[in-house]
C-alpha cells in the first residue's frame, strides 16, 4: 500500500496532498428484551484524498481504491475551485511508522462468535431478572478493528491499528405509563478482556432502572450542584472542549475575542486538558489523521484559556504549534478538529468537603444524552440525588441541568481528589462524523447556582 | 455479481437477500463566509441478509465483486442470529414514485458554489457580524435488490439539498439561525433559505423577557419535533412489539385533538424518503397511523410483522417511519400569533432526545423562540426552558396552521398547544 500511495503523490499540481486508506473489520450484536436482536458484520475498504490549493480543500473519498492518482487528480480539480488565498499549514516533521494495536489480551477477532453472545447474552439475563419491573433490556457489543494507512506529499508514512471495543446496557422498568431507565458502558482500545466481569454493573443498572420509578422528579430551580466523575468528563467534554476546537475559531473574529489566550473562565483550581496520549483511553492515538503526534494539550490552567485544539490547518492559520486533534471516524471522511481524551484535573478536597456545606443542592450522576449549543447546553443527568443540609438524600428523576457554560464555569468552585476516566462507550459527534471514540475524565465536581429543568 | 451471489447463497442456506448499491456525490461547503471546500465521492455497498434454520445473518461489505464471503459471514452469523419466523418476498406490484431527476447529477460543481455563495452573500448583506456556512450538494444512486424468493427490483434515486445558517456572536450571546432543505428533485432555491434565516434575525434583533408560567406555545414546523419525536418512536413497530411504546394496546384509541392526522408516506414524488420499495422489497406505501387523532396502525418490517402477528407496511428494515405528513389546519400562522395573548413560539430546541422521550416527556431549553404579546412577536427568548408531554400537549392543541413545511422527511404546519410549563432562569 505504501508504493502504491507514494507513487501517486507524485506530481499532483496542489500545495499539499495526503492520502489515507483504511480497511475497517466490525462485529456487532446486541439482546433487546430476552431475544437476541440483531447481529452483523462489516468490512469496509476505502479512502480519502485530500488536495490543498492556494488555501482551499478539495476531497475525495472513493472505495475503488484500484487508482490512487485518478482520485488525487480529482481532489486537485476540486481545489481549484475553491483556493483565493495562500495555503498555510503548521509545520511538521514528516514521519514514517508502524504502530500496531495496543495490547490485546484476547484479540477479539480471535474470539468465537459464540462466547461474544453468550457473554452478552448473560448481561442481559441477569438483567432482565434482577427486578420484577424491568420491563426490557439493550446490551450491545461492537468490536472494531480499524487499520489506518497514511500518506501525504510531504513524504509522511504512517499505518496505525486502531482496536475499539464498545460494551453498552439499558434496563428499562415500567409502571403504569412511567418508564425509567439504567444505563452503563464500556469502550477500550482493548481486547475482549475489558468485555467480561460486567456482571455487578449489569444488576446495578437494573436495579437503578427500578428504583427511579418510585423516585420524585427533581423539582424545578436553581441548586448547588455536585457532578460525579462522569458528568464532570461530559461536561469538560460538551460545554467547554468544544469550544477549544479552533476549527471554530480560527476564521471567526468574534470568537477568537471570546476565546482569547490569557482570559479568565475559572477559578485557580480549575484545569482543563485533551490529551491523546494515555495509554488504555479510546481517544488515544500516536498519530492524528494528518500525522501529527498526539500529545497532552493544556486548555485551562489555574482558571485560564492557555491553550487549544488544531489541525495543521487552524494551527498554521493562527501561528499556533499543531496539536494532533485532526480525526476522522472512518474512511468516508476527512479528518477535522476533534477532541482525543478530555480532562478536568483533580483537586484537593473529599468528597465529603463538597456536600458538607450544602444546604439544599444535587448531586448528578452519569450522563444520559448531553447537547450544546455554543454556550448553552442542555445535559441529562442518569439519575441524581438531593443534598441537604450536608447529607446525600433522596434519589431523584429527570435530572436535566441547563446554563451557560462560561457562567457555569466561574461557578465551579471545589474539585474533589479523585479523579476517573469513564472510559466510556458512545463517542463523540460532529460535522456529521459520530461515533468518534473520545474518553472523558473528571474527579467530583462542584457548581453554584445551576438551573435544573423541570415540570412545575 | 448479485446474481452469482444468490445462486452461491442459495445453496447454503433457507432463503437470502442480497442489496447493492452505488453511489455518486457532489457538494461545496462554505464555513465562516468562506468556500472551503468542495467535495466528491463514490461509494459501493454490498449487504446480505440470510436465513439458516430460521435464524437470521447480516454482514456487509465495499467490494461490489467479491460477493461470496459477504455471504459466508452473513451464514456463520445467522447460527447465532435472532429468529426470523419470515420469509423474504417475491415479487410484488409497487406503485410508481419518482425518485430521480436527471438534472441533479448534470450539475456542475461551479454551480453548487454559486448557490452557496447566494446565501452567504445575502446573509451578509443584512448583517456584516453574522458569520455564514452554507453548503449545497447532490448524490445518485443506483440499487438492485435480489432475493431467493425472486424479488428483483433494480432502482434510481438521486437527492439535491443546501443549507444556510449563521452565527452571530455579541460577547457571549451567541446566536444561531439555520435552515435545510433536501428533495429528491433539483428544486432547491438558495433565495428562500435567505429569507427565512434573515426572517428569523430580524425577529431576534431584541430579547424578550419570560415569566416562568403556564402559556401557549406554539411550534414552528421545526420546532414541531418536539412533538412529532416521541410519536415516532411510539408508532414504530419494533418498540411496540418490544413493549417500550406506550402505544402499545391503543390502537382505535383516541390520542390527540381530532385535528391531528399524521400520515406516513413513502411514496410521494420526490420526497426524500419517497421509493418504490423499502430496503426489503416491500412495496412502500402510504400508512394512515392517526386519523382525526385516533391512532390506526404502527409502522412494521418484515420479521416485526411476522413476530407480531401483522404484515410489513413497506418500512424495513427497522419499522421507521419514511416521510411524515402531518395534515394542515385552518388557521393562518399570522392568526395564530395574533390570537395568542401572552406565548412563546419555538423553531428549534437543544436537549430533545434526552430523558425519557418514548413516554412523551421532554425538558428541553429553547435554543431560539420568540415571545408573543398582545399578538405581536416581540422578541427573542433566552435562558428559557419547556418542560411537559407531547401526548397531553397533542390533546390540547388550540389550532394547527394552514401552511404546512417540509423540514428533511417530514411536512408539517405549525402547531398552536393552548398551554404548556415555560420556565426562565432567573
Amino acid at each position: 500500500m505504501q508504493d502504491q500511495m507514494a507513487e501517486a503523490l507524485k506530481a499532483h499540481g496542489a500545495d499539499y496532498v495526503d492520502i489515507r486508506i483504511e480497511r475497517a473489520e466490525r462485529t456487532s450484536l446486541s439482546f433487546r428484551g430476552p431475544e437476541m436482536d440483531s447481529i452483523s458484520s462489516s468490512r469496509a475498504l476505502g479512502g480519502v484524498a485530500r488536495a490543498l490549493v492556494r488555501g482551499g480543500w478539495g476531497i475525495v473519498t472513493f472505495n475503488d481504491v484500484s487508482d490512487l492518482r485518478a482520485q488525487v487528480a480529482e481532489a486537485v480539480a476540486c481545489a481549484r475551485l475553491v483556493g483565493k488565498e495562500k495555503s498555510q499549514l503548521a509545520e511538521v516533521e514528516p514521519v514514517e511508522a508502524v504502530i500496531p494495536a495496543p495490547h490485546m489480551e484476547r484479540d477479539f477477532r480471535a474470539v468465537p462468535l459464540a462466547e461474544k453472545q453468550r457473554t452478552i447474552q448473560g448481561y442481559n439475563d441477569l438483567i432482565l431478572k434482577a427486578d420484577p419491573k424491568i420491563q426490557t433490556s439493550i446490551v450491545s457489543y461492537s468490536d472494531l478493528y480499524r487499520q489506518v494507512h497514511f500518506a501525504n506529499s510531504e513524504g509522511s508514512y504512517f499505518e496505525e491499528t486502531r482496536p475499539d471495543l464498545t460494551v453498552g446496557m439499558s434496563a428499562v422498568a415500567k409502571e403504569g405509563d412511567l418508564v425509567q431507565r439504567g444505563i452503563d458502558g464500556i469502550g477500550y482500545p482493548a481486547g475482549f478482556e475489558v468485555a467480561v466481569g460486567m456482571e455487578a454493573r449489569a444488576e446495578a443498572v437494573a436495579r437503578r432502572a427500578a428504583e427511579l420509578l418510585a423516585a420524585p422528579k427533581v423539582e424545578g430551580g436553581t441548586y448547588t450542584v455536585v457532578l460525579n466523575q462522569k458528568f464532570g468528563g461530559v461536561f469538560a467534554h460538551e460545554a467547554f472542549g468544544h469550544l477549544s476546537e479552533s476549527d471554530f475559531v480560527y476564521e471567526n473574529e468574534k470568537m477568537r475575542e471570546i476565546m482569547v489566550l490569557g482570559r479568565r473562565f475559572g477559578p485557580e483550581t480549575l484545569n482543563i486538558y485533551d490529551d491523546g496520549s494515555v495509554p488504555g483511553c479510546r481517544g488515544t492515538n500516536a498519530f492524528d489523521d494528518e500525522g501529527v503526534r498526539t500529545q497532552r494539550n493544556v486548555l485551562i490552567e489555574k482558571g485560564v484559556l492557555v491553550g487549544r485544539l488544531h489541525s495543521r490547518e487552524t494551527a498554521g492559520k493562527m501561528g499556533e504549534g499543531p496539536t494532533g486533534n485532526a480525526r476522522a471516524i472512518a474512511w468516508e471522511h476527512p479528518p477535522i478538529v476533534r477532541m482525543t481524551n478530555t480532562a478536568i484535573a483533580p483537586g484537593s478536597a473529599t468528597f465529603e468537603d463538597l456536600i458538607r456545606d450544602v444546604e439544599l443542592g444535587l448531586y448528578a450522576l452519569d450522563y444520559y444524552g448531553g447537547q450544546t449549543m455554543m454556550e448553552m447546553f442542555t445535559f441529562s443527568a442518569a439519575y441524581g440525588y438531593m443534598i441537604r443540609k450536608g447529607k446525600l438524600a433522596e434519589l431523584v428523576r429527570d435530572v436535566v441541568l441547563t446554563g451557560n457554560v462560561f457562567e457555569t464555569l466561574e461557578h465551579m468552585d471545589m474539585f474533589a481528589n479523585d479523579f476517573q476516566w469513564a472510559h466510556a462507550g458512545g463517542g463523540c459527534g460532529k460535522g456529521g462524523q459520530s461515533p468518534l471514540p473520545t474518553d472523558l475524565g473528571s474527579p467530583h465536581v462542584r457548581i453554584q447556582n445551576v438551573v435544573v429543568g423541570g415540570q412545575q | 455479481m448479485i446474481a452469482r451471489g444468490l445462486e452461491y447463497a442459495r445453496k447454503r442456506t433457507g432463503g437470502a437477500e442480497i442489496r447493492a448499491s452505488a453511489e455518486r456525490a457532489s457538494a461545496a461547503s462554505y464555513e465562516d463566509d468562506k468556500l472551503k471546500k468542495v467535495w466528491a465521492s463514490q461509494s459501493t455497498h454490498v449487504a446480505v441478509r440470510v436465513i439458516v434454520n430460521g435464524k437470521l445473518g447480516h454482514a456487509s461489505g465495499t467490494d461490489p465483486v467479491e460477493i461470496e464471503p459477504v455471504v459466508d459471514r452473513a451464514v456463520e452469523l445467522a447460527a447465532f442470529g435472532s429468529e426470523a419466523p419470515f420469509t423474504f418476498p417475491g415479487p410484488a406490484p409497487a406503485r410508481e414514485v419518482k425518485t430521480y431527476d436527471p438534472a441533479v447529477e448534470q450539475t456542475a460543481r461551479e454551480e453548487l458554489v454559486a448557490q452557496g455563495g447566494v446565501v452567504v452573500d445575502r446573509v451578509k448583506a443584512y448583517n456584516p457580524e453574522i458569520k455564514v456556512h452554507a453548503e449545497t450538494g447532490w448524490s445518485v444512486g443506483e440499487g438492485r435488490l435480489m432475493n431467493t424468493s425472486g424479488l428483483d427490483v433494480t432502482s434510481r434515486g438521486s437527492s439535491y439539498y443546501g443549507y444556510g445558517y449563521g452565527d452571530l456572536v455579541r460577547g457571549t450571546d451567541m446566536l444561531f439561525v439555520g435552515r435545510y432543505r433536501h428533495w429528491r428533485k433539483k428544486d432547491y432555491d438558495p433565495e428562500r433559505i435567505c429569507r427565512e434565516v434573515i426572517g428569523d434575525y430580524r425577529l431576534a434583533e431584541r430579547n424578550a423577557a419570560v415569566e416562568s408560567k403556564q402559556m401557549p406555545v406554539i411550534f414552528t414546523p421545526r420546532g414541531a419535533r418536539v412533538l412529532l419525536m416521541p410519536v415516532l418512536m411510539g408508532i414504530n413497530g419494533k418498540s411496540v412489539l418490544k413493549g417500550d411504546s406506550p402505544l402499545a394496546g391503543k390502537l382505535g384509541e383516541r390520542l390527540c385533538d381530532p385535528r391531528f392526522t399524521l400520515v406516513d408516506d413513502g411514496t410521494v414524488d420526490y420526497a426524500p424518503d419517497s421509493r418504490p420499495y423499502d430496503h426489503e422489497g416491500t412495496p412502500r406505501r402510504r400508512n394512515a397511523v392517526i386519523t382525526k387523532g385516533v391512532l390506526n396502525c404502527f409502522l412494521y418490517d418484515l420479521d416485526t410483522a411476522a413476530k407480531a402477528g401483522a404484515q410489513s407496511t413497506g418500512n424495513g428494515p427497522g419499522c421507521g417511519a419514511s416521510n411524515v405528513l402531518v395534515s394542515a389546519g385552518d388557521t393562518p400562522f399570522a392568526e395564530l400569533v395574533r390570537s395568542t395573548k401572552e406565548g412563546v413560539i419555538v423553531e428549534s430546541v437543544m436537549g430533545l432526545g434526552q430523558g425519557n422521550i418514548i413516554n412523551g416527556d421532554f425538558s428541553v431549553n429553547i435554543s431560539l423562540g420568540f415571545k408573543i404579546e398582545s399578538g405581536e412577536i416581540v422578541g427573542r427568548v433566552k435562558n428559557v426552558m419547556l418542560a411537559g408531554n407531547a401526548y397531553d400537549a397533542l390533546k390540547r392543541i388550540e389550532a394547527i396552521a394552514s401552511e404546512p413545511e417540509w423540514y428533511g422527511s417530514t411536512c408539517a404546519p405549525a402547531i398552536k398547544v393552548a398551554e404548556l410549563s415555560v420556565v426562565a432562569k432567573e
